[in-house]
């Protein structure tokens, strides 16, 4: 089966790109691939001129740490706190004990979570958990952050406030690519839209909305 | 990041799977320690059939036990005539006392036995021939068989033969069980680390996905793994060192002039070679099952 073919697309360092397409239009394919989740069996892509699919296998860990993912279910580890979660992802990399105590409580507190730093995940509202994986996403201070339908489990409001953030995160300098179904935020927010329909790229407007078109 | 921090983290982890399996990881410390303690069944069995025929083989050459008492004039005869046998390239005179102290440092701290015979030694003197060729030594026998004052003639060169065919046997059965059984060990640590493997999964996908690198995750299986192969070696070489002990001293009270191989340092050796087998057994066992898991 063929997810993606024929797709070209290029994202200058610090645009703001919807991803937008019915379910199984390939959105989660093509993140995947910008992440190294998956890798494509013929073309290339290229992140910071890196050829991802020719790119050593333990080399793909220092390019993930250069991309912030945030997924539909969080994927926070239950028996952590917030600030542990958060610290986790810096653990990992070999951050220094120091730079841990110094980046998690700021980072969290830029998601307006400073308040519910000990508290784990069952602790936390849906719209909270996304901000600890959106904290997770940026703490290793990475050039892109990619969501995959960030705001799919949330209320209205909710998705709004981790969209704010996701566009604070872009005003910071920072690409963001996300995935959506959310024809509300795409269109309030008027960034670049990219729609695939089975596998391909239908339409890529510099500011688009969603809803109009084909669909 | 500090190779302390480093080796910390992966021991906490480590010891965390073990806990959290308690019962599967008391499995494979007993399986690597039961496989390991059979290896070292063979080894040390080797090892002292191996050590049976150089000292049959040191003997070897040609060991003429002389009658007690024997004049000095016919002593100097006898060996003046070994002397002049062809093939001979060397001969020692060991005397009754120093045939008693040979055996007292070979019995060491069980020198207590000879207490008995301190008085009448009953131990003859000797002569130690070297020879040529172990063709020549049956021919040097012959020739001394009949010479006055001989008491008794000892050569083995077909003794020693056996006991090197036997060694080799010992040897490679053992590795042919090792390798068995290795291979059981190395099943059932696999196993018991996929179950620790399998319980993080969420970590690992997360661990990977914000850039851990491959050895990081792998580091703590791999750690449970060697803690699990060495502790069962470990066992395995108190199992080894307790029964060989008390069969030496066994030996040595019953059968004083069977010359086992010393408990030192071969036990010592033996317990750094299970420990070492053992924990490479584990990482290979984590090896295993952490790789197919670990594919990005």
């Amino acid at each position: 089966m063929v997810a993606l073919s024929g797709v070209n697309l290029r994202v200058e360092r610090g645009e703001f790109v919807f991803l937008v397409g019915a379910s199984g239009a390939g959105k989660s394919t093509l993140l995947k691939l910008l992440y190294r989740e998956e890798t494509a069996t013929r073309g290339q892509i290229l992140f910071n001129g890196r050829n991802l699919g020719r790119l050593h296998p333990s080399l793909v860990p220092h390019v993930r740490r250069k991309i912030g993912v945030v997924f539909q279910d969080c994927k926070l580890l239950p028996n952590k706190t917030a600030l542990e979660n958060v610290a986790f992802a810096l653990e990992v990399t070999g951050a220094s004990g120091r730079e841990i105590r110094r980046r998690v409580p700021a980072v969290l507190e830029l998601v307006g979570l400073s308040n519910r730093l000990r508290a784990c995940p069952h602790e936390l509202s849906s719209g909270e958990q996304q901000r600890v994986a959106l904290a997770r996403a940026i703490v290793n201070n990475p050039a892109a952050v990619i969501a995959d339908e960030p705001t799919g489990n949330l209320d209205p409001d909710t998705a709004w406030g981790i969209v704010g953030l996701l566009d604070e995160i872009n005003r910071r300098g920072r690409t963001v690519i996300m995935a959506t179904h959310a024809q509300g935020i795409v269109n309030r927010l008027n960034r670049r839209v990219v729609a695939l329909v089975e596998g391909r790229i239908n339409r890529d407007d510099r500011q688009g909305g969603y809803g109009h078109g084909p669909f | 990041m500090g190779l302390f921090r480093l080796f910390a983290r992966g021991f906490r982890e480590a010891f965390r799977g073990i806990a959290a399996n308690s019962v599967l990881s008391l499995a494979s410390v007993s399986t690597a320690a039961l496989t390991l303690a059979v290896l070292a069944g063979f080894l040390v069995a080797a090892a002292n059939v191996h050590h049976l025929a150089t000292v049959v083989e040191g003997q070897l050459q040609v060991r003429v036990y002389l009658e007690d008492g024997l004049p000095e004039v016919d002593l100097r005869q006898l060996e003046a005539h070994i002397a002049g046998i062809p093939g001979v390239v060397g001969h020692a005179y060991v005397s009754q006392e120093e045939a008693l102290e040979r055996l007292r440092q070979y019995l060491g701290d069980d020198r207590f036995i000879l207490e008995a015979v301190e008085e009448a030694n009953p131990l003859p003197a000797s002569f130690e021939i070297d020879v040529l060729r172990p063709d020549l030594v049956e021919r040097v026998a012959f020739e001394l068989k009949d010479q006055p004052g001989v008491r008794e003639i000892r050569y083995s060169a077909e003794v020693v033969r056996r006991l090197l065919d036997l060694t080799n046997f010992f040897r490679l059965a053992g590795l042919a069980m090792a390798f068995l059984l290795t291979g059981v060990t190395v099943f059932i640590i696999a196993n018991t680390i996929r179950l620790t493997v399998f319980a993080r999964r969420d970590e690992i996908a997360i661990m990977k996905l914000v850039g851990a690198t491959d050895w990081y995750i792998r580091w703590p299986f791999v750690l449970e793994g060697i803690v699990l192969g060495a502790a069962g070696g470990g066992v395995a070489a108190l199992l080894a060192a307790g029964g060989y002990r008390w069969l030496f001293r066994f030996v040595v009270e019953r059968l004083p002039f069977l010359p086992l191989v010393r408990p030192e340092p071969m036990l010592h050796n033996l317990t750094l070679v299970l420990l070492a087998i053992g924990a490479l057994v584990g990482v290979v066992g984590s090896q295993i099952s952490v790789r197919r898991l670990l594919e990005v």
